[in-house]
């Protein structure tokens, strides 16, 4: 697992590093260059935040097509590992990209705390974080990370089953089988979930939902739904991991 | 004694398209076995099943007695018919591949096969033409010592001289206790290293036996003979 | 050391000619030690199995002998040489008299052609059978 890692990394060096100067150097830019030009704190608050968001999109495009290429490529599957390496593999990648991101994050996080913006944006409105209110701030900056690795957790799997899937069919259009599998597969546990546990439903990525332009809703689910939902969704990803590994075996096209 | 490779029929289709039907073959350690057939005759995907990389519909595929998974692919060498490098690796990167994954690697064997190739561990991979991308290949594949190795049309679409310098390196790197199992369509340049020879057309076997023998009965080159058998079909 | 091989008949046999050819040729010598399975194929880029399969016939004709741990040996009796030289002189004779026969000599002419060619010091190598025919 390790040494298929080693070997994802080093495929993906260049744009990893690239994609890495590429979101510091934007931060940087909207920070600094967000005072020069006046910007307002709230403003750039909602530059850096969507930055994060579309930094782990990347994140996750990279991952995924890292373990696409693992389960379809001839020199990957020839070698002797056991299938769920892959993703295991895969997943180990996304915490390693996200706990780069976590900790970028976590640094800004601070920034803002000891400059005082923290306060400064809570006052304008700019951030309401809900259902964690009573988490005290140093606890916030645990809270969140966990909510947010058990989701991709949970989206990891459902989407890597999604991917396994698309690679096994034969059909044209087998791309958007995929696809539409994958938001199949999130409607109906939303649903399930609501109508069996009550929760607000699960979303692979935490609700970010821009009011108006200078108003920003952090909502953190997961946590308001309690432990059933919890369970329910641990079972849903070991579903998923059974299901991906038995797809690889026997159905994922290799090219 | 058991065979090394044993398949049992085996029968694979691609939709509507049969590929391998109801076939069975037997390949004993020790031996340089030809797997002869047009393209499309099943040769591939028979080589790819015995790698591991495809699922059988129906019948039996055993090496050394093991089903195929993660042990029988520690104990095969499956070099494909098109080259398989990632972009981003030199030469040296795809040994040390080999290296990390493959208990069976052999450094002293690779070094030896790369000055014989006449290649360098610092080239790019991906930048190599047809003719050294197949010895790399073929050094990939001969640098472990397996107990099966599976080579797929390793001299096809590739000049003579590589082609000469292809069949050189599978005799002088050739382990006594292992079988080699090598597709081809082109037979003349390749049968005399053969022991045995099989021929495929439409997944199944339609002739096969010692290399030697079947030129004692028939006076006749495997190559002609293939070519007669191919005009009946 | 290079053969050209005819596909058409099997390797091994070419293989033993040659080697036959080499000791009837004193190239190797009464009990001179034969290349290794391995050096062999090596050399003529042959399945270490073929030759391993003419060393065999070689043993079992009496040419060559294997002494444990030390290898291959020609066979160092030189009646044994002299009889594999007479079997491959008769071979080629059995072939160039039945090749003539086709062509229509009868046993008279046969004779005198073949002492005309030795005669007027032919080398050998193809050629048409000049001469007095009867």
């Amino acid at each position: 697992m390790l040494r298929l890692l080693k070997y994802d990394l080093k495929r993906d060096m260049f744009m990893l590093l690239g994609g890495g100067a590429a979101i510091v150097l934007l931060l940087l830019a909207i920070e600094i260059g967000g005072r020069y030009w006046s910007m307002e704190a709230d403003v750039r608050f909602v530059l850096t935040v969507l930055t994060y968001f579309f930094a782990g999109g990347g994140m996750l495009v990279i991952v995924c097509t890292s373990f696409r290429k693992n389960i379809g490529s001839i020199s990957r599957r020839l070698l002797p590992v056991h299938s769920w390496t892959y993703i295991a593999s895969a997943g180990l990648y996304a915490l390693l990209t996200g706990i780069c991101l976590l900790v970028l994050g976590i640094g800004q996080l601070f920034y803002y705390w000891q400059s005082g913006l923290w306060e400064e944006l809570k006052g304008l409105g700019a951030v309401n974080i809900k259902g964690l209110e009573w988490l005290t701030p140093p606890l916030i900056w645990l809270g969140i990370p966990f909510t947010l690795l058990w989701a991709v957790i949970l989206g990891l799997s459902a989407l890597f089953l999604a991917i396994t899937l698309t690679e096994s069919l034969r059909v044209k259009a087998r791309s958007l089988v995929g696809v539409f599998l994958f938001f199949a597969m999130g409607s109906l546990l939303s649903w399930i979930e609501n109508a069996f546990f009550g929760g607000r439903g699960t979303q692979a990525i935490p609700g970010i939902r821009v009011e108006s332009q200078s108003v920003m809703d952090l909502r953190i689910q997961g946590l308001d739904a309690g432990w059933a939902a919890f369970v329910f969704e641990a079972v849903v990803v070991v579903l998923c991991i059974w299901l991906t590994i038995k797809l690889i075996d026997r159905r994922v096209q290799i090219k | 004694m058991v065979p090394l490779l044993e398949l049992q029929s085996v029968s694979k289709a691609y939709g509507k398209k049969t590929a391998l039907l109801d076939l069975s073959l037997s390949v004993e350690p020790g031996r340089i076995v030809g797997l002869l057939g047009s393209n499309g005759s099943g040769k591939s995907t028979l080589m790819q099943i015995a790698a591991g990389l495809l699922h059988p519909d129906s019948g039996s595929v055993r090496i050394r007695g093991q089903l195929p998974g993660v042990r029988t692919k520690g104990a095969v060498s499956f070099m494909p018919d098109r080259p398989q490098f990632e972009s981003w690796m030199t030469i040296g990167d795809a040994l040390d591949f080999q290296r990390d994954f493959f208990a069976d690697y052999d450094a002293d064997k690779a070094r030896r096969m790369l000055d014989f190739m006449k290649l360098s561990r610092r080239d790019k991979a991906f930048s190599l033409s047809k003719g050294m991308g197949e010895r790399l290949q073929l050094t990939l594949a001969l640098s472990r010592k397996a107990s099966l190795y599976l080579l797929d049309e390793p001299i096809g679409g590739v000049d003579p001289v590589a082609r000469d310098h292809i069949l050189d390196a599978l005799v002088e790197f050739y382990e006594e206790e292992s079988s080699v199992v090598v597709s081809t369509h082109l037979i003349s340049d390749i049968e005399r290293i053969f022991d045995e020879i099989v021929m495929i057309q439409g997944g199944s076997v339609i002739m096969q036996g010692d290399a030697e023998q079947l030129r004692m009965a028939s006076g006749k080159s495997i190559d002609q003979l293939f070519k007669e058998v191919y005009a009946e079909c | 050391m290079t053969i050209e091989f005819d596909n058409n008949l099997p390797i091994y046999l070419q293989i033993m000619n040659y080697i036959k050819l080499q000791i009837v040729t004193g190239k190797l010598g009464p009990g001179e030690k034969i290349p290794s399975v391995r050096e062999l194929a090596s050399e003529l880029k042959i399945n270490p199995n073929t030759i391993q399969r003419t060393f065999q016939e070689l043993e079992r004709e009496g040419v060559a002998e294997s002494r444990r741990g030390l290898g291959r040996f020609v066979t160092s009796e030189d009646e044994k040489i002299m009889s594999i030289k007479k079997e491959m002189a008769s071979d080629l004779l059995d072939r160039f008299i039945g090749g003539m026969r086709e062509l229509g000599f009868d046993n008279e002419n046969i004779v005198k052609i073949v002492t005309e060619s030795v005669e007027g010091g032919r080398s050998g190598g193809g050629g048409d059978a000049h001469g007095t025919l009867a």
